[in-house]
């Protein structure tokens, strides 16, 4: 634990109010490594979930949780490289992660019992947790083999797994040493304080060393349930393993639900909002603003929960593409956005205004506060008679027909393009077709899902030669910001770097942005201590049904 | 019989080789990459490449038209890219449970239009007609998204007395679960109904003004014998014929009330499958879908033949 850490976790903890021996606590309990906290900051207040309950009771064992799946259940092979979210919550019941994300956006270790960062951010030590056993025939102890089996798979570019992308940044084969049959240390190749989220994405199940790649046939993993059977298209259903290795408030091993079976309800409101309200389904994730609007107003017995995420619309161009090339005509096109009136047509009260900067107020604790970008159409208008455009030009944006939103707000934003004279004709498209050359389409409305750290979506979507930069931006002077956030571990020091990115990115960024929305999913009264995070996950471990 | 069949089977097996040119046609408009659809977007080029390679898809369209011709001949229809399932039971699953569906709407459908329309037929431009008519006309001009959103809202939301979701949680058919059936058959039936019973009605009302009807009333024979005995079988002629052809629609084109349900059947197979640009899969289905129409169509001439002595005397 380096002092430096320890006192940023301590400054933190005191400041929402915990006492020294209350932090004490947390940090051998739960937090086990302070980077982890350092890195995530409590500097907002708890408010993230608008609305849930506390349990009603002690928890109570058997049963089972029924849930829609509004991601699609795509056809399930290799946990690493699943690719939907519906896909992944099977996986996550059946195999642990290294980290757990919570529905405050905070990191903590999971299968790890440690996760210690060197001051400089390059050395990471990952320590296991003693308890953790594969459901393999022979069931066995998780070890640093099984770790680091894994990181080579996510590190092998022919598994085609999207971790490949997150790690790769930062981490390659030569750098993963094994201390002992415990601990596991990254040497990486540039500073990160992404590791411990990047632990938690959803391609990041840690399977044994013995797994082969296909994970129907081979289910195993450390987590709390067991594979019954998964049909794409359709359903999965999952039972409760006997030995899991942590236990629920009555000393017993967790999960309190016998089975969960999840439904693929093709993101049909209809289905899952009747299914919801007549006790076919207890939970329905991931839900669209409608059903959340008739669910809010006309059902006030179903739990809804409206979680703040980083998941954000843009309008983005190819920046090395007329008339996008030039930076003028680009912020041309942020200027004339309306945030409030396409917000208010789109997403109503289930989304928030956009930066231009990716950054989510209060969602990354280093947020600088800056106020959302104005509308101002005479500074557009001039800036593109600058670029040689006094009459606008004609354009056209590609977005996805679904979800319903990104229709509507492309509408308005072409609209509200046209005060300038930019007139944008709308080229709606499937959302398979569209997501299947999602980078090749010059203009167009991408969705961004949610990440917690605004430095994990720009190293991604805007680093120079990153793997997902489908604006083809590169630009040195914001790939040197970014390395410098990306390489700080204190929210205050990165919250200074941001102080600088955030209005880089606002005047020369490649795309517009809109909004980001909230995380919405519904639940019917019987369902106990269930905690809906941004991330849309399906994860009920600690919870129970009346 | 075997008349029908001697002229139907050829008939058959045209309409499904130009059915087949069409879809594959079709299918080749779409921009698909197969192989990228079923390795996902991370996978890395040379596999995408491989995998098209081994798919055939680095051949001609004629060549793979022949190769997919040759395959379907032998009962292999392929693999989903969306579902990465063998193509062939998907369509099996799914047609058994459309087939359920499709099944219990029809036994509703059937007895009660067929009466409603008789009774309008029998007594033209009175009162029970003029309510069979109109509630006939509103139930048929309103779009099934509406009926299967107001039954889900008065049945499942408000009253809590049916399933709001059809989809099948534990079940492997909904046979098992027949309550979770009720919805999407009211839907369809409430839809289907007023459209089959205009129709009995219009052919009811044109036998009881034939010659023959009249004969027999003039010749004393009671009204109830004369409509049961005399006008029924004829009128029965075209509103059955008209209903063997929307076996098909009951079948595959429901798509609305699956969606509207989550129900899943060939209907919503067919709208992932689209979604997704599963070529196999949206091939085979079409495939089905002709084989349907067509089986239908001949059911439909050899009913047609049956309730018809006139047309029995013809083909034999």
């Amino acid at each position: 634990m380096a002092a430096h850490d320890y006192q940023i976790l301590l400054e933190r903890m005191l400041r929402s109010g915990l006492t020294r021996r209350s932090l004490l606590r947390r940090s051998a309990g739960v937090i086990g490594a302070t980077a982890l906290a350092g890195i995530s900051g409590l500097a907002y207040p708890p408010s993230w979930v608008a609305a849930q309950t506390a349990p009603a009771g002690p928890p109570k064992r058997g049963g089972t949780l029924r849930y829609a799946n509004t991601d699609p259940l795509k056809p399930l092979t290799d946990p690493a490289t699943v690719d939907s979210l519906g896909a992944s919550d099977c996986v996550r019941f059946v195999a642990d992660f290294l980290t757990h994300v919570d529905e405050k956006n905070l990191p903590h270790p999971y299968l790890l019992e440690s996760l210690d960062a060197s001051p400089d951010l390059k050395t990471w030590t990952l320590v296991l947790r003693q308890g953790p056993t594969f459901n393999t025939p022979t069931p066995r102890p998780i070890d640093s083999d099984d770790v680091i089996f894994n990181f080579k798979r996510w590190l092998d570019p022919k598994l085609g797994t999207s971790m490949t992308g997150l790690l790769t940044p930062y981490l390659d084969e030569t750098g993963i040493e094994k201390v002992d049959s415990r601990t596991v240390r990254l040497n990486l190749k540039a500073p990160t304080n992404t590791l411990p989220y990047d632990l938690y994405h959803y391609a990041g199940a840690i399977v044994p060393r013995e797994f082969e790649g296909d994970f129907l046939k081979q289910p195993w993993g450390t987590g709390p349930f067991e594979l019954v059977e998964y049909v794409a298209g359709e359903k999965f259903t999952v039972k409760a393993r006997k030995n899991y290795w942590r236990q629920g408030a009555d000393g017993q091993p967790l999960p309190y639900l016998d089975q969960v079976i999840s439904i693929d309800v093709k993101s049909q409101s209809p289905a899952y909002v009747a299914g919801l309200v007549s006790d076919q389904f207890d939970v329905a994730l991931g839900i669209d603003y409608s059903a959340y609007r008739t669910l809010k107003e006309q059902h006030p017995d179903i739990v809804l929960s409206k979680v703040r995420s980083a998941g954000t619309l843009l309008f983005r161009a190819h920046v090395d593409t007329k008339p996008f090339d030039d930076e003028r005509v680009r912020l041309a096109l942020k200027l004339c956005q309306d945030r409030k009136q396409i917000m208010e047509l789109a997403l109503a009260d289930t989304a928030f205004e956009g930066t231009d900067d990716y950054v989510a107020p209060e969602v990354d604790p280093a947020w600088y506060p800056l106020d959302p970008p104005k509308q101002d159409l005479e500074r557009a208008r001039s800036l593109l008679a600058e670029a040689g455009h006094p009459n606008g030009f004609e354009t056209e944006m590609q977005y996805p027909a679904a979800p319903e939103f990104i229709a509507t707000a492309s509408q308005v934003y072409a609209q509200q393009a046209k005060q300038i004279g930019v007139n944008i004709k709308l080229v709606p498209m499937p959302a398979d077709a569209y997501w299947a050359k999602w980078t090749d389409w010059t203009f167009c409305a991408p969705y961004w899902s949610h990440r917690p750290l605004a430095t994990m979506t720009l190293g991604l979507a805007l680093r120079s030669g990153a793997a997902w930069n489908e604006s083809h931006y590169a630009d040195k002077k914001f790939d040197a910001l970014l390395d410098e956030a990306t390489g700080t571990v204190s929210v205050d020091d990165r919250r200074n770097v941001y102080s600088r990115l955030q209005p880089y990115l606002r005047e020369h960024g490649p795309f517009a942005e809109p909004l980001f929305n909230y995380a919405l999913a519904g639940q019917t009264k019987r369902v106990q201590n269930f905690k809906p995070t941004a991330f849309r996950y399906g994860i009920f471990t600690d919870t129970w049904i009346e | 019989m075997r008349a029908i069949l001697t002229k139907r089977v050829p008939f058959l097996l045209l309409t499904l080789f130009v059915s087949s040119v069409l879809i594959f046609v079709a299918t080749e408009i779409l921009p698909v990459d197969v192989a990228r659809n079923m390795l996902g977007q991370f996978a890395p080029q040379e596999a995408v490449d491989a995998l098209n390679e081994r798919l055939g898809m680095d051949k001609s369209p004629l060549e793979r038209y022949l190769r997919w011709l040759g395959r379907v001949a032998t009962g292999d229809f392929g693999e989903s890219t969306s579902l990465r399932s063998p193509v062939g039971p998907l369509i099996i699953k799914h047609a058994i449970n459309s087939g359920i569906l499709a099944g219990a709407a029809l036994l509703l459908i059937m007895p009660i239009a067929l009466l409603l329309g008789i009774v309008a037929g029998l007594y033209p431009n009175k009162f029970a007609d003029r309510v069979i008519s109109l509630s006939s006309l509103t139930a048929t001009s309103t779009p099934e998204f509406v009926v299967g959103v107001l039954l889900l809202l008065v049945f499942a939301v408000k009253l809590r007395v049916l399933p709001g979701s059809s989809a099948l949680v534990v079940e492997r058919t909904a046979l098992e679960t027949p309550s979770k059936l009720v919805l999407p058959v009211l839907t369809l039936a409430i839809v289907d109904i007023g459209y089959v019973a205009r129709m009995m009605r219009a052919s009811m009302i044109e036998v009881m003004r034939s010659a023959y009807v009249r004969a027999a009333k003039l010749r004393g024979v009671p009204f109830h014998r004369v409509v049961i005995k005399h006008a029924l079988r004829s009128a029965l002629l075209t509103p059955v014929t008209v209903v063997m052809l929307h076996i098909n629609w009951l079948v595959g084109g429901i798509v609305v009330t699956e969606t509207i349900f989550a129900y899943p059947g060939l209907g919503q197979l067919m709208l992932t499958a689209a979604n997704a640009r599963d070529v196999a899969l949206l091939e085979a289905g079409a495939l089905f879908f002709a084989i349907v129409a067509v089986l239908s169509q001949v059911g439909a001439d050899i009913l047609y033949i049956w309730l018809n002595p006139r047309a029995r005397m013809n083909s034999a």
